[in-house]
C-alpha cells in the first residue's frame, strides 16, 4: 500500500481510480491501484501529490491490518512496553513513585537537550544580521510547479551606480569589527 | 554572486551587483489579470509584447497591463500577494509569483549564492500568517538553488539607507499592502511591527467614498497626486485626489500613533543614546510632498513622540530601498563567509 499526501489548493482528481485528493489531505491506495493509476503517477511526479509512505500490508490488503512501515525504522509498540516492563525493576507502589520523581530532572534535562539539539541552528538574537544556517520551509509546503508554463515576461530593468551599495557595505563591516 | 529580492504587495524587485560593481534592479508588478486562452487573445498579447503566462486554459496578463486592462473592463487586478502575504484563496498565486520570481531572480549562477528576501514584521492590528509567507517563498527561492534568507522589509531599509548614522534609524516602509516599522540601532532590532494599512487601503478608502473602484483610484494616484495641494491635475478628478489626500493623511496618522504606543509597551527595553533619523520609503511614499506631508503630521504630535528624531528623510531610492538593503546584508554574510541564516 501506499500512502500520499495532496499537496496542491486545488482538488486534485484522479480520475482512473474516481477518486478525488484534497489540500493536505491524505490518502491510502493499494499497490495495484498505485502502479496501474496513471493519473496519480502523473499528479506525483508533477509535484501535486506527494509521497508519503509506502507500506507492506499483512495477507490481503483489504483485511483491515495495521500496515507496517517498511521504509522507515520501526519497532512494535507490544514490543517497547515489554521491554519497558523489563527494564523497571519490582518495586512497590510508594517506591516507584519516589523514582519517578528522582528521575524528573534527569528526564527534563535529556528532553531540554533533544530540543536545544533540533533547535541548534535557531539562536534566539536581536541582531539584525541573520546568522545561522539556512531556514528552509517545512516539507508540507506545497510544491509549486510552473512547468508546461509558456511565459513572455520582460521585467524593467535597469542600472543603478553601485557605489552606494559598497559604502554601506563598508560600513557595515567597519561597524562590525568595531563590535 | 548576492541577490536580494523585495517580495511587496505590489512590486517585487531584485537587486544583484555585476563584476563592474553596477547594481542592476529588475522589477515587475505583481498583478495579474486572468482571461480565456484563445488564439486571437494570444497572438495580440504576442504582437504588443505584453508580459503574459499561458496555463493550459487560461493566459494570464501580467503587471502593469494586468492593471490597465483591468481598468478597462472595470475588473479589479487580481494580486499574488495581499496584505504583504501570500493571498489567502488566491489559487493561481503561487503559480505566478514562481514565474515571477524565477523571471526577475534567475537561477543561481553558483552554489552557496546567497538571496535575501524581504518579510514583513508581525502586523498589530491584524491576524497574519508570517510563518506560511515566509516558508513559501524560502521554498521557492531555494528552488532556483539560492540558499534563501528572509530579513525584515523595513530593517532593509535602514541598510541601505542609513550608514552615516552607523545603521540607527526609523525605517518606515508605506507599502501597498501593509506599513512596516523598524526601529534599528546599529543593526539591532529594538522594534518592528507592521500595521496592515498601506497605500491599498488608500485606494479602496478612497474609492468607497467616491463611488470608484480601487484600481481607478491606484492608477490616478500613480498618475500623481500632489498632498499640498489635491486641486494641481486633472480637474475631472479632483474628488478622487481630494479622497486620497485625506485617506494619505489618516494613514500618516495611524502609523505615527502606532509607533508611539508600541514605543511605550516596551519602554524601559529600549533606550535610544542618540536621536535616530526617520526614513520614508516605499512605493505609496513616492506620491508628492510625501515627506512635507509627513513633517506636518508628525510636527503635531512631536511633542509627545517617545524618542528624539534626528530628521525625517526619504530613502534615496523608495522603490528600491528594501531590495538594495537586502543586497547589502546579503553581500556582508557572503562576505564573511557565513553559512546562512537566520529569518528575523
Amino acid at each position: 500500500m501506499v500512502r500520499v499526501l495532496g499537496s496542491s489548493f486545488e482538488r486534485i482528481m484522479i480520475r482512473d481510480l474516481g477518486d478525488i485528493i484534497y489540500y493536505r489531505q491524505e490518502k491510502d491506495y493499494t499497490d495495484q491501484q498505485f502502479e496501474s493509476s496513471k493519473d496519480l503517477q502523473r499528479e506525483i511526479s508533477k509535484g501535486r501529490v506527494t509521497l508519503l509512505k509506502k507500506f507492506s500490508s499483512h495477507g490481503n490488503s483489504n483485511s483491515g491490518s495495521s500496515p507496517t512501515v517498511i521504509n522507515e525504522s520501526s519497532l512494535n509498540i507490544l514490543d517497547i512496553k515489554k521491554a519497558v516492563k523489563e527494564s523497571i525493576p519490582a518495586v512497590d507502589p510508594k517506591g516507584l513513585k519516589e523514582a519517578v520523581r528522582e528521575m524528573i530532572p534527569m528526564i527534563v534535562d535529556s528532553v531540554r537537550q533533544e530540543v536545544s539539539s533540533k533547535l541548534g541552528n535557531i539562536s534566539v538574537t536581536s541582531d539584525s544580521t541573520p546568522k545561522t544556517n539556512v531556514f528552509r520551509g517545512p516539507e508540507y509546503v506545497p510544491d509549486v510547479s510552473s512547468e508546461g508554463m509558456v511565459t513572455q515576461i520582460q521585467p524593467e530593468e535597469r542600472e543603478v551606480s553601485g557605489d552606494g551599495i559598497q559604502d554601506n557595505l563598508a560600513a557595515l563591516r567597519r561597524l562590525k569589527k568595531s563590535k | 554572486m548576492s541577490k536580494g529580492v523585495d517580495i511587496g504587495t505590489c512590486f517585487l524587485v531584485c537587486a544583484s551587483q555585476d563584476d563592474n560593481s553596477k547594481v542592476q534592479i529588475k522589477s515587475i508588478r505583481d498583478a495579474f489579470l486572468d482571461l480565456e486562452n484563445e488564439p486571437q487573445t494570444k497572438n495580440m498579447l504576442k504582437i504588443s509584447a505584453t508580459n503574459y503566462i499561458e496555463d493550459e486554459d487560461r493566459l494570464y496578463i501580467i503587471g502593469d497591463p494586468a492593471v490597465v486592462m483591468a481598468n478597462i473592463f472595470k475588473r479589479e487586478a487580481r494580486r499574488p500577494l495581499s496584505k504583504g502575504v501570500i493571498a489567502p484563496g488566491e489559487l493561481d498565486a503561487e503559480k505566478v509569483l514562481n514565474v515571477l520570481l524565477e523571471n526577475i531572480l534567475g537561477r543561481a549562477k553558483a552554489q552557496n549564492e546567497t538571496c535575501f528576501f524581504s518579510v514583513p514584521a508581525p502586523s498589530i492590528d491584524r491576524e497574519m500568517d508570517i510563518i506560511y509567507h515566509q516558508a513559501m517563498f524560502s521554498k521557492l527561492v531555494g528552488k532556483l538553488g539560492y540558499n534563501p534568507v528572509a530579513l525584515n522589509e523595513a530593517a532593509a531599509i535602514a541598510y541601505s539607507n542609513a550608514a552615516k548614522e552607523n545603521f540607527s534609524a526609523l525605517a518606515i516602509s508605506f507599502g501597498a499592502g501593509m506599513v512596516n516599522i523598524c526601529l534599528m540601532y546599529q543593526t539591532m532590532i529594538g522594534m518592528a511591527f507592521s500595521i496592515s494599512r498601506g497605500g491599498d487601503w488608500i485606494d479602496e478608502s478612497a474609492a468607497r467614498s467616491t463611488g470608484s473602484t480601487a484600481s481607478r483610484s491606484q492608477s490616478i494616484k500613480e498618475r500623481g497626486v500632489d498632498l499640498l495641494d489635491a486641486s494641481k491635475g486633472d480637474p475631472k478628478t479632483i474628488r478622487e485626489r481630494e479622497a486620497i489626500t485625506v485617506y494619505y493623511k489618516s494613514l500618516i496618522m495611524y502609523a505615527l500613533d502606532s509607533i508611539k504606543n508600541e514605543f511605550m509597551k516596551r519602554q524601559g527595553t529600549i533606550d535610544l543614546p542618540n536621536a535616530v533619523p526617520i526614513i520614508l520609503s516605499g512605493g505609496t511614499a513616492k506620491a508628492e510632498n510625501f515627506k512635507e506631508f509627513f513633517e506636518g503630521a508628525f510636527n503635531s504630535i512631536k511633542e509627545k513622540f517617545p524618542f528624539a528624531i534626528s530628521e525625517i528623510r526619504m530613502a534615496g531610492d523608495p522603490l528600491n530601498a528594501v531590495a538594495q538593503g537586502l543586497l547589502v546584508a546579503a553581500m556582508n554574510q557572503e562576505g564573511d563567509g557565513v553559512t546562512p541564516a537566520q529569518v528575523q
